[in-house]
């Protein structure tokens, strides 16, 4: 029984399960001491204090169906992925608030650059598609974006 | 393949206007109508009658831009972080920046917004059915005096420019009915035409032609004047209440962007107004477009500032 | 009658207009291609060309931009798992594993023909039995539309793959979502914790791009980085100019068989989509989901939805476009703009000085008829055109990864910015691929939180509409038979599905999930 339960805390679902709990307690608490302000018919939170009870419901499926052997198994390249997730959000922001500083092309080919560099291996001998094409690309899309459908994007010193 | 849709998209684009005046004072960049709304809709199509005349008046090109986002408060925003050299102008009724500025958080005040011009005065506009047991105004006040909360009322967003003349009129006569908001002008035409709900409130060029064929009767409207798409619809003040709330679409600078480059734009705005070709098209479009010039804009603007305050502070939004 | 048909055909058959819808088609598929750029935008931003082109000239170019955006979002759906339009969402469930599998092709003209069929179907109906649709479409209320979303949630356990706890799960967050903003009955903030960007709420989408295209997109950049990582260079086989990788695209071909095993699927898609696009507010992606969901019932093949389904690819591909003629049926019969794309249209009609709604048709009636004709046609060139793009296009989605993820990706960012003018939205949409990331890792499936967040403001404004005209009696829901048959069939289905066909759908399954990936 001891060792059962141990299994159930190693395993990721169960914890997920709780987080999932845990966002829909978080949301209840924020209803009952939040500044919500009453509205006509059942009021501005009724429906999302029906969707933190569906969290809490589903949480505690996804928690409890461990304990039945119901649980997904872990991807072992997580670790990975956030790490891209993080970098390519970095990059998008960047890329886009540059954008607006210096320009959609010039910010736009830097950043198909700098990715084509990182991605590809011996980057330097395969500048057809690591340095021409992201010149190309960035040309395009400025031509798309800022010429034909004139984005308002303004004030940028460069093009 | 992308640029070749370029070259194509940017020949389609070639049809229109491009011919500038060379020696404009606002130079060659494009000038941007942007308007706090979705596509489609009646500033949308009014802002695009002087997007296609002015340039010939004004010098460069003119876009109009679109921003719905935040509630239409991306675009005042917009508007207010641009540089202040008259080629950003915010077009729109009195709600993202009349209302908005006083319910939202906003960092400008009323006082921070010059008009340019005001296009026209839309007549907020009460309607239903025809084969509704409601057809005038002294239908609705018998029934809502007999049976308070018992009309169901539609309109768009609360505190929008349909439904504050019916908090307005509400106000002044104490009458009470069941307000219904929806998602929009389509959906309360839906919901009143299906028989879900009693009355709604719109715009008049919107149901001008229902209203002719007799497939809707528009009971009145919140104006001093009656409008003229709907002739036959007499005015609240006609029916002997004093409600008058006209919902504008006016075109705003702030207040930083020189007074002589507002001048110039409300001078060419007008003339372009008044060219033939703007006048057949505000005709073909049902746009009612009878401008104002800024002074007289200013105005307005100020009065509205006041009367919506009031509202307001009335029903308790604001202190 | 005839003399004015003669004149229709003669004007919507001219030259120029026909060039225009080809124009129009090819716009229309190449920028629903990119994520966030659809059909509405393009049309959006061609609107002023109303002005200056002849009347059916125009309504071909718009019609043909339409049509093309329909299906277009469903190309970068199936190559990249990336819907490039909100309809398209529910295609790419199965498109993209579909490619994943080896057959882009087979999906790909699987999405084209029940997307032309759905679209047809859709346009006679729309052509022939406006009227009595409209009527029905008009019967739908609050209380209707009620029952209506609150069905389309009963379909989330199509939407999970096996996994019905982590999708109810992520149906309760698209909701919560969704509920960001401005509440729309009473006017009160909620939700927004102080930032007042969001006061509007978040739009669909930043939030769509975000949650399928971005976090897909970084799965995939995180695969090619470890490829380049572990040195496993594509040197050995790589081709002559190097930019494709391997790729059979013989045995990639639709078969009369597998095309005729789809076609009950896009049925139950075209009825569907075309009853929902009738809807004034529904929505194409709505549409779309339903249909998805219920072929998935009365499959034969359940077991191959969420595993690269044909039928799967047809079903929601048909919903997406079935919508298409039928959105403008509430415009015609009484001048209600039931979409985003009919109040453009309807915008269109203005701008060239015709007021939508019953009239329209005896006031201009050659104008019309010439639409009528058009949109049947531009079908056909729709099917032409994209047998022509599909070689290049697929041939563009085998371009390897390395090279095109990126440009993809910045084609999202700078696609979803255009499409609502919002850098809030840009923001949103990074902040969602995230969100997404986060969700696939934990084998959270993510098509139900787009339903969830497509079906809760409707569904929460619905119920509160339909209280405040019942003056608060919770029995004015049952108030409609039509409320009432939706919420039986719901009841029938739950009982058939889960009681009485489970142990055909139920061979020995490992208890243990093995898709611990997305």
């Amino acid at each position: 029984m001891k060792k059962r339960l141990a299994t159930i805390l190693t395993r990721q679902d169960f914890w997920v399960g709780l987080a999932v709990i845990a966002v829909g307690v978080a949301g209840l608490l924020h209803i009952a001491y939040g500044n919500w302000r009453p509205g006509p018919a059942v009021g501005p939170h009724a429906f999302p204090q029906m969707a933190y009870i569906t969290l809490i419901i589903a949480g505690a499926i996804i928690a409890g169906g461990v304990a039945f052997g119901i649980y997904d198994t872990p991807l072992d390249r997580a670790r990975g992925i956030v790490v891209t997730g993080v970098a390519v959000v970095a990059l998008g922001v960047v890329m886009f608030w540059l954008a607006r500083v210096v320009g959609v092309f010039v910010s736009t080919a830097a950043t198909l650059m700098l990715a084509a560099f990182v991605l590809t291996p011996d980057p330097l001998r395969r500048w057809p598609s690591t340095i021409v094409l992201p010149l190309v690309s960035a040309a395009v899309i400025y031509g798309l974006f800022v010429t034909v459908i004139g984005v308002p994007i303004s004030g940028a010193i460069l093009f | 393949m992308k640029s070749a849709t370029c070259g194509i998209l940017a020949a389609a684009f070639a049809l229109g206007p491009l011919a500038a005046a060379a020696d404009s004072p606002l130079g060659t960049d494009p000038i941007r109508l942007v308007i706090p709304f979705g596509p489609g809709g009646g500033s949308d199509i009014t802002a695009r009658v002087l997007a296609a005349t002015a340039p010939e008046f004004c010098g460069p090109r003119i876009d109009v831009v679109s921003m719905p986002g935040a509630a239409g408060l991306e675009a005042v925003n917009f508007v207010r972080s641009a540089t202040p050299n008259g080629h950003t102008l915010l077009v729109t009724d009195y709600g993202p920046i009349v209302t908005s500025g006083f319910i939202d958080e906003v960092d400008w005040e009323h006082s921070d917004w010059q008009p340019v011009m005001n296009f026209t005065e839309w007549l907020p506009t009460v309607y239903t059915r025809s084969d509704h047991d409601i057809q005038t105004i002294e239908d609705w006040v018998a029934v809502a005096e007999a049976n308070p909360e018992s009309v169901t009322f539609g309109h768009a967003s609360p505190l929008g420019i349909v439904h504050l003349p019916l908090v307005l009129f509400e106000m002044e006569t104490g009458l009470q009915n069941v307000h219904v908001p929806t998602s929009g002008g389509g959906e309360t035409r839906s919901l009143v035409m299906g028989g879900h709900i009693d009355l709604g409130m719109t715009l008049p060029a919107s149901i001008a032609s229902e209203v002719a064929a007799g497939d809707l009767t528009a009971l009145g409207v919140f104006a001093s004047e009656r409008s003229p798409a709907l002739p036959d619809t007499p005015t609240f003040r006609e029916a002997g209440y004093d409600v008058v709330l006209p919902a504008w679409l006016m075109i705003f600078a702030t207040d930083e962007v020189p007074s002589e480059t507002v001048t110039f734009l409300q001078d060419c705005f007008i003339e372009a107004l008044a060219s033939p070709t703007a006048v057949a098209m505000s005709d073909r479009v049902n746009a009612g477009i009878s401008p104002l010039n800024a002074e007289e804009s200013m105005e307005l603007y100020m009065a509205t500032v006041a009367s919506i305050g009031s509202i307001l502070r009335e029903i308790g939004e604001i202190e | 009658m005839l003399e004015s048909f003669v004149e229709a055909l003669a004007l919507a058959t001219d030259p120029w207009v026909i060039l225009y819808v080809s124009l129009g088609v090819f716009m229309g598929v190449t920028l629903g291609a990119i994520p966030g750029l659809s059909g509405d935008m393009a049309i959006a931003i061609l609107l002023p060309i109303v002005f200056f082109l002849e009347p059916a000239s125009a309504l071909g170019l718009l019609t043909g931009i339409y049509k093309g955006g329909m299906f277009g979002g469903s190309i970068s759906g199936i190559s990249f798992g990336v819907p490039g339009t909100p309809g398209a969402a529910a295609t790419t469930i199965d498109g993209y594993q579909a490619k994943l599998r080896g057959y882009p092709n087979k999906a790909m003209h699987t999405a084209l023909y029940s997307s032309v069929i759905g679209d047809t179907t859709s346009d006679l109906i729309l052509i022939f039995v406006a009227l009595p649709l409209a009527i029905v479409a008009l019967s739908f209320g609050p209380v209707e539309f009620f029952a209506l979303y609150a069905f389309a949630l009963l379909l989330i356990s199509a939407l999970t793959k096996g996994k019905v706890a982590k999708g109810i799960a992520m149906a309760a967050l698209g909701i919560l979502l969704a509920m960001i903003g401005r509440d729309p009955i009473g006017g009160s903030l909620r939700l927004t914790f102080g930032i007042p960007q969001l006061a509007g709420g978040l739009a669909l989408i930043p939030v769509l791009v975000g949650i399928f295209a971005v976090s897909e997109l970084i799965l995939q950049l995180a695969d090619a980085w470890m490829r380049k990582a572990r040195r496993i260079v594509e040197d050995t086989k790589a081709k002559a100019e190097g930019l494709f990788e391997d790729y059979d695209a013989k045995a990639d071909r639709l078969t009369w068989r597998e095309f005729r095993g789809t076609l009950k699927a896009t049925w139950i898609g075209t009825g569907m989509g075309t009853l929902i696009g009738a809807l004034p507010g529904a929505g194409s992606s709505l549409a779309a989901f339903i249909s998805y969901g219920l072929a998935q019932q009365f499959s034969r093949r359940r077991q191959d939805f969420g595993k690269g389904s044909l039928e799967g690819v047809a079903a929601a591909e048909a919903g997406n476009s079935a919508t298409s003629g039928s959105t403008l049926i509430p415009l015609f019969a009484f001048g209600i703009p039931g979409s985003a794309t009919a109040a453009l249209f309807g915008a269109a009609f203005i701008l060239m000085g015709m007021t939508p709604g019953p009239r329209l048709i005896y006031d201009h009636t050659a104008i019309i008829y010439a639409l009528f004709i058009i949109l049947i046609y531009a079908n056909l060139v729709n099917l032409a055109m994209s047998k022509v793009l599909l070689p290049v296009y697929s041939k563009v989605a085998m371009i390897q990864s390395r090279i095109l993820l990126p440009i993809v990706c910045v084609l999202a960012i700078f696609g979803t910015f255009a499409a609502g003018n919002s850098v809030v939205d840009v923001w949103v949409m990074l902040a969602a691929g995230l969100l997404g990331v986060v969700l696939r890792i934990y084998g959270f499936p993510l098509a139900p939180l787009i339903l969830g967040f497509i079906v809760g403001p409707g569904a929460e404004r619905a119920l509160r509409q339909s209280l405040l005209i019942g003056g608060g009696d919770w029995m004015h829901l049952l108030s409609s038979p039509i409320a009432v048959g939706l919420y039986a069939t719901a009841a029938a289905m739950i009982l058939l599905f889960t009681v009485i066909l489970r142990d055909r759908t139920q061979p020995p399954k490992p208890a243990t999930g093995k898709e611990g990936s997305p």
